[in-house]
């Protein structure tokens, strides 16, 4: 029976995913039907407040951007990790709590050169 | 080599699945949740500007309805006739792609969560899984694709720099989001959010100093992965204009504004439910509800089910209340400002709530 | 089940493929995207929930956007100007790649995908559900030597990015 509920709520799943893209989906074609439709290269132009727009729009941006989703990606693994941990902690007892330190531990000393080398200071 | 007995176990599996009255109400609680989140989508926007009018001593909208209360429908109407303009220079596909993209994780994140005890024997929570809070999770971190892409696909510069702006805050603030989580999770020992309500009986979980410091942290980054004020830089006016959805209008527009506002009540009915006991009523423990001797006697018929589901209903629309009463408070933050609190304050402080709570556990048993 | 094990595999089989040959690059970690998407699911049909929510957030939520923050901070993504797939790169990654693949493979075959005469899909039906509980348990009694292992490799990852990045900041800033 446990089996047979896991499956279904995945089917629900299923067909809640099949409905919330036809809620994003059908506003979208019923306001294309019914909408006028009045082109004109003025508006149709890039925004930008009213002046014409010079340049590339790819701007170069931050390189720092890409660094703090570097460090995202290295604590979303560590929450990752903590998640299974914290659901079994009632029942591993003391020594999966000093494992645990460890673990942590190790990464906030990444978290500390990160911290250390300035790479979290926004410039 | 696959196997009848599979495919026919399934197949009798469903039968005895939805042949029963089931599947009626199965579909049923899926469109019941779809329309009235909505619903609450839309009369949450009425309700800010409402809210707003009132803390900055205006009117706001009254005029559609009684006290404006159709103004939602009068805005949806308006939004479907509006010209689909569609700039010569974006990326087609992707411009149209992004606001679905937006909206349709911040709808599928509300189906995990449980807004009712049972009501005529049936839970009521779409789908009760046991990873439930990772679900979420995940779900939610699909919703930067939307804002990335829309500020891409738009090729222009605003959008671009506020897409960017906005994935890198709400990467920053996913993670204290998520290590906030962990003491709830080492109390309970569960990510199910039924199981998480329920052990929410006899004491709400933020009573306990630890989970309170996590409820603290848990809402001010939600407030942050919302991109509501005071963090939403992404789509500061006097710095990016409307921020990745500059070049965006009609209802390509209303979809992201409406992804907004469906994040924000997923999020309120998330702290309701790890932190303020889901649907439970206070003072009221379910099983005094079996020998009615509590204030809730008058209501203690059959139907107490809808006074659950009112009650979560309730303690949801108080944490909008909350979100609309901050945004039209607090004035906004700068983006060094921001990271900082994110990577300097939150996740250490997060980081050291695990810490202490692991310390408290083990003292405590 | 089996027909969704076969749709996700599909799925999965077309957008990784798609990934790995559509010049944009854009489209290319879109399709990746997708592709990760399918590997979730696949792990749904195993009843793998804890691993396919992790999926969706580790490589969906984090990875992806990483490479398109790569993406995005690049200036040429419509990929006209890339070379040809031959050069000293090329054949190392197919080398290495050739040989996970390998060794994946022969763990599959030897480990799981026959044993009994029931194939791997049959036997996820039968198995029981493996609560994240028992995840917790398993990677703090007998793992415990990876999972420590793990922060290690993930600070080391940390920190080669840290210099990598630190080596390359470019003096010119524009955009905020």
């Amino acid at each position: 029976m446990g089996g047979t509920s896991f499956e279904y709520s995945y089917l629900l799943i299923l067909v809640l995913l099949i409905g919330s893209i036809f809620f994003a989906v059908a506003p979208l074609v019923i306001a294309r039907i019914l909408g006028p439709k009045k082109e004109s290269s003025i508006k149709n132009a890039t925004y930008e407040c009213g002046l014409v727009s010079k340049g590339d729009p790819w701007v170069q941006f931050k390189v720092q951007y890409y660094i703090f989703t570097l460090v995202f990606v290295i604590f979303d693994l560590e929450t990752v990790f903590l998640f299974p941990w914290a659901v079994a902690f009632n029942a591993l007892g003391a020594f999966a709590f000093v494992e645990m330190l460890i673990f942590i531990g190790i990464l906030a000393g990444g978290l500390l050169y990160a911290w250390e080398k300035g790479v979290l200071e926004w410039r | 080599m696959m196997t009848e007995p599979m495919i026919a176990g399934l197949w009798t599996d469903t039968v005895s699945f939805f042949g029963v009255h089931a599947v009626a109400v199965v579909l049923l609680k899926i469109a019941v949740v779809l329309f009235a989140l909505l619903g609450l989508v839309s009369y949450t926007v009425l309700a800010e500007r409402r809210i707003s009018a009132f803390i900055q001593d205006r009117l706001g909208p009254n005029r559609v309805g009684w006290f404006g209360l159709l103004q939602p429908v009068a805005d949806s109407f308006k939004f479907l006739l509006k010209e689909n303009v569609m700039p010569a220079h974006v990326n087609r596909i992707y411009y149209v792609l992004a606001p679905c993209i937006a909206l349709a994780p911040a709808l599928l994140t509300f189906i995990v969560i449980p807004f009712g005890n049972t009501l005529a024997g049936e839970p009521m929570v779409i789908a009760n899984l046991n990873v439930g809070v990772l679900w979420m999770f995940s779900i939610a971190s699909l919703g930067v694709y939307g804002i990335v892409l829309g500020g891409w696909a738009s090729n222009s510069k605003y959008p671009f720099l506020g897409g960017i702006r906005s994935s890198a805050q709400m990467i920053s603030y996913e993670i204290s989001m998520g290590l906030s989580l962990i003491p709830v999770f080492m109390h309970v020992g569960s990510l199910n959010l039924t199981e998480i309500v329920n052990a929410q009986s006899h004491r709400w979980l933020f009573l306990h100093p630890n989970l309170f410091l996590a409820f603290l942290i848990f809402m001010i980054s939600s407030f942050a992965e919302t991109n509501r004020l005071p963090f939403d830089l992404p789509e500061s006016e006097q710095e990016l204009v409307g921020g990745y959805h500059t070049e965006y209008g009609s209802m390509k527009f209303a979809l992201f504004f409406l992804a907004e506002y469906a994040n924000m009540i997923t999020a309120s009915a998330l702290m309701v439910t790890l932190f303020f006991g889901g649907w439970q009523v206070p003072f009221a423990l379910p099983e005094s509800l079996s020998h009615p001797v509590t204030w809730l006697a008058p209501f203690v018929f059959q139907p107490v089910g809808f006074v659950y589901i009112l009650s979560f209903f309730l303690k949801m629309l108080l944490f909008l209340g909350v979100f609309i009463w901050i945004r039209w408070t607090l004035p906004r933050f700068r983006y060094d400002q921001l990271m900082n609190l994110g990577w300097k304050v939150f996740l250490p402080m997060a980081l050291a709530n695990v810490f202490v709570m692991g310390i408290w556990m083990a003292l405590s048993v | 089940m089996l027909w969704f094990v076969l749709l996700f595999g599909l799925m999965t089989l077309v957008t990784g493929i798609c990934a790995i040959s559509v010049r944009n690059i854009v489209h290319c970690a879109l399709f990746a995207v997708v592709f990760f998407f399918g590997i979730a699911c696949l792990f749904f049909t195993l009843r793998a929930e804890f691993l396919a929510a992790v999926q969706i957030i580790v490589y969906i939520g984090a990875i992806a956007i990483l490479i398109l923050f790569a993406i995005m901070l690049t200036h040429d993504v419509t990929g006209e100007a890339a070379g040809g797939m031959i050069h000293v790169g090329g054949i190392t990654g197919g080398v290495v790649a050739v040989a996970v693949a390998g060794s994946i493979m022969v763990a599959l075959f030897r480990e799981s995908l026959i044993r009994n005469s029931q194939s791997l899909v049959e036997r996820t039906a039968a198995a029981p559900q493996v609560s994240v509980k028992t995840i917790g348990e398993a990677l703090m009694t007998p793992y415990v030597v990876p999972f420590e292992v793990v922060s290690i490799l993930l600070t080391a990852a940390l920190v080669g990015a840290i210099v990598l990045a630190l080596e390359q900041r470019p003096a010119k800033k524009e955009g905020s």
